[in-house]
């Protein structure tokens, strides 16, 4: 391109608005105070989200057997049963059939605990030993603190990425502008703003849906609590009866649990094109037990059409989560956006890779901000090896305890060796915090 | 006649050239400045990259979610194509400039900074709630997607009300404003 053809370009006007310096001034103040103070949670959430996307696989690496494979006729029932004599305590259980070749039938109890068993093609159930896969996707979705502390604070975090989220985009009026230019070839810093900046503006839109679903998850209990103390006398069963099906009258009399399979069937043939998502049984073994036949609908967001069956297999109802209203299908739709779980494995890796691009991003900020007090003279030593501590012995400690999870828990490992490298970072000898120009004198 | 696996490599192949030549459009215009028609033309394209993903047999909305996906990946793969690795090009130093002229945090205060952070936290977080909980008992919209629109008001109304907590200089103006939505969000609720 010649000179005048330059010069002609940066004279056509920008296609972009002019944004005043002290309102983005004001915006990256507050995107900054945001970043450091949830920093190290958003971190977290975010390394345990990717890795938790990949839950199936792991889940194959950690106990092979049994072998995945289509189910026989009569497989769900018999896993069923199977499940209820060794689980006798058993009130709830949700039988997840696979969705691809490489998974197995799941079925999961509540009361007593929550166990879990994984399902041969022959209905044959044998109790799932995942510890790792459980433990990283309870560190994601809790913290692995109890209810319900771990979710809201998750939540907050997810609130607080929300926000930063939107203070990024305020407060980087180039942001936008820039988003074709990537430079690596200044120093580390400006590197990493770079690539901080740009994997950012590119990645919106998957930033703001797994960000947003995911706070909608943490922060859903609060929500409820606070609509139900403020408009149904705190009966926070009233408040999720429009998304949760018909109900059924408790009796507590015993009663055989119905055909699973000929429900399932039935439920089939009312939703064509779908295959079975899973199956739920409520007050399992009592007259009074609810049955949920959920039809996935492959070709669609919304995870799956629900129908309602009691226990004598009469239907009672029908949860419009894929032909309903907008409502209705995004709250189906919302677990399936956060997880990837709409397009199978090519879905996922995708997001694996922007999951680990917005892991990068989190880290990178606090890196910058650490970088740039360090360039203005201020450096703050204790608090950049706690954050390398933190980012690069996140991943370590999850690594370790993935190791030792064949004969140690990996909830203490994992704590404990994350806990031993902060104390590592702060009380070893570490490499001199070195700027790359002289640091400007200090008024005052 | 085609087959139905050539349809559906074709359709893919749609969805994601669309994207490709879509991003590729958006990035002339960008370094040209002024390209408002290469604008134009590159969302058209991402836009109709739908088109290809509904035609691999996915619903509207699956189709959606999907030409959203694709133009990151395009973007990223072009950003990475284009880096300049030069170091210390004119470039690289304007973004140094950029970077230095970055403010430090707010100073001021400890009170502000306590003040600051209970605005945009728990102040923040109970008119968000509040406001979730009018939507659910007054908006004029099925009971389903009430509940459902105040479950995602929620996480948004709080962070963007955490965003003008720690933006606004005036913590009294932004504190004034929360009360008396939150104010008006439970009395309209408890009517």
């Amino acid at each position: 391109m010649n000179r005048s053809a330059l010069t002609d370009i940066r004279q056509r006007p920008s296609i972009w608005p002019r944004v005043a310096p002290r309102f983005t001034a004001a915006a990256l103040s507050g995107h900054s105070a945001v970043g450091l103070a949830f920093g190290a949670l958003i971190y977290l959430i975010c390394l345990t989200g990717t890795v938790s996307v990949l839950v199936d696989e792991m889940k194959r690496i950690e106990q092979p057997a049994p072998a995945a494979g289509a189910l026989q006729t009569g497989a769900l029932d018999r896993a069923v049963a199977s499940v209820l004599k060794q689980a006798p305590a058993t009130a709830t259980l949700y039988a997840t059939a696979p969705s691809t070749p490489s998974q197995r039938l799941t079925v999961t109890t509540y009361g007593g605990g929550e166990h879990a068993y994984l399902v041969g093609a022959d209905g044959v159930a044998i109790p799932a030993r995942t510890p790792f896969t459980d433990f990283v996707t309870e560190l994601h979705m809790t913290l692995t603190a109890p209810a319900p502390w771990g979710s809201l604070i998750i939540g907050l975090g997810g609130a607080a990425l929300l926000s930063l989220i939107l203070s990024g985009v305020l407060s980087h009026p180039r942001v936008f502008r820039d988003a074709f230019r990537l430079r690596l070839g200044g120093s580390e810093r400006l590197r990493e703003a770079e690539l901080h900046n740009r994997l950012s503006v590119w990645g919106l839109p998957f930033h703001v849906t797994v960000t947003l679903t995911g706070a909608v998850f943490g922060l859903a209990n609060l929500t409820i609590l606070a609509v139900a103390a403020l408009g149904f006398h705190n009966d926070t069963a009233r408040v999720y009866a429009p998304v949760s099906g018909p109900t059924v009258a408790v009796d507590p009399r015993p009663a055989p649990t119905p055909d699973l399979e000929a429900l399932a069937q039935r439920a089939l043939r009312q939703s064509p094109g779908g295959r079975l998502g899973y199956v739920g049984v409520e007050r399992a073994g009592t007259a009074g037990s609810r049955i949920i036949v959920e039809v996935a609908a492959p070709g669609r967001l919304p995870r799956g059409e629900d129908f309602y069956f009691d226990s004598t297999g009469r239907q009672i109802g029908r949860g419009r989560f894929v032909t309903g209203s907008v409502g209705m299908q995004a709250y189906s739709a919302a677990a399936q956006l956060h997880f990837g779980f709409f397009g199978g494995l090519p879905v996922r890796l995708v997001y694996v890779a922007l999951g680990a691009a917005l892991t990068f991003i989190s880290a990178s900020g606090v890196t910058i901000w650490l970088a740039r007090r360090r360039d203005r003279g201020k450096p703050s030593p204790r608090l950049r090896r706690a954050w390398m501590a933190w980012t690069w012995g996140v991943p370590a400690s999850l690594a370790l305890a993935a190791l030792a999870s064949r004969v140690l828990p990996p909830e203490p490992v994992f704590w404990a060796s994350a806990g031993l490298l902060q104390l590592g970072a702060q009380w070893g000898r570490q490499a001199p915090d070195v700027s790359n120009r002289p640091p400007r004198p200090r008024s005052g | 006649m085609i087959g139905a696996g050539t349809a559906l490599a074709l359709s893919l192949a749609l969805g994601a050239a669309c994207a490709v030549a879509g991003v590729g459009l958006l990035r002339t215009a960008w370094l040209r400045r002024g390209g408002g028609w290469r604008i134009a033309a590159g969302w058209a394209l991402i836009g109709c990259g739908v088109i290809g993903w509904r035609g691999s047999g996915a619903g509207w909305d699956k189709a959606v979610a999907l030409a959203a996906l694709a133009p990151i990946l395009a973007a990223f793969a072009l950003l990475i194509w284009k880096a300049d690795f030069t170091a210390k090009s004119r470039k690289t130093r304007s973004v140094k400039a950029a970077c230095d002229a970055e403010p430090p945090l707010r100073a001021g205060p400890l009170w502000q900074g306590v003040a600051r952070s209970l605005l945009a936290g728990p102040v923040a977080g109970a008119t968000a709630v509040s406001l979730a909980a009018a939507t659910v008992l007054r908006a004029p919209w099925p009971e389903t997607d009430r509940l459902v629109a105040a479950i995602f008001i929620a996480p948004v109304a709080w962070a963007a009300a955490g965003v003008w907590a720690t933006t606004d200089a005036c913590l009294l103006r932004v504190g004034l404003v929360f009360c008396v939505v939150a104010a008006g969000a439970i009395g309209l609720a408890r009517l």
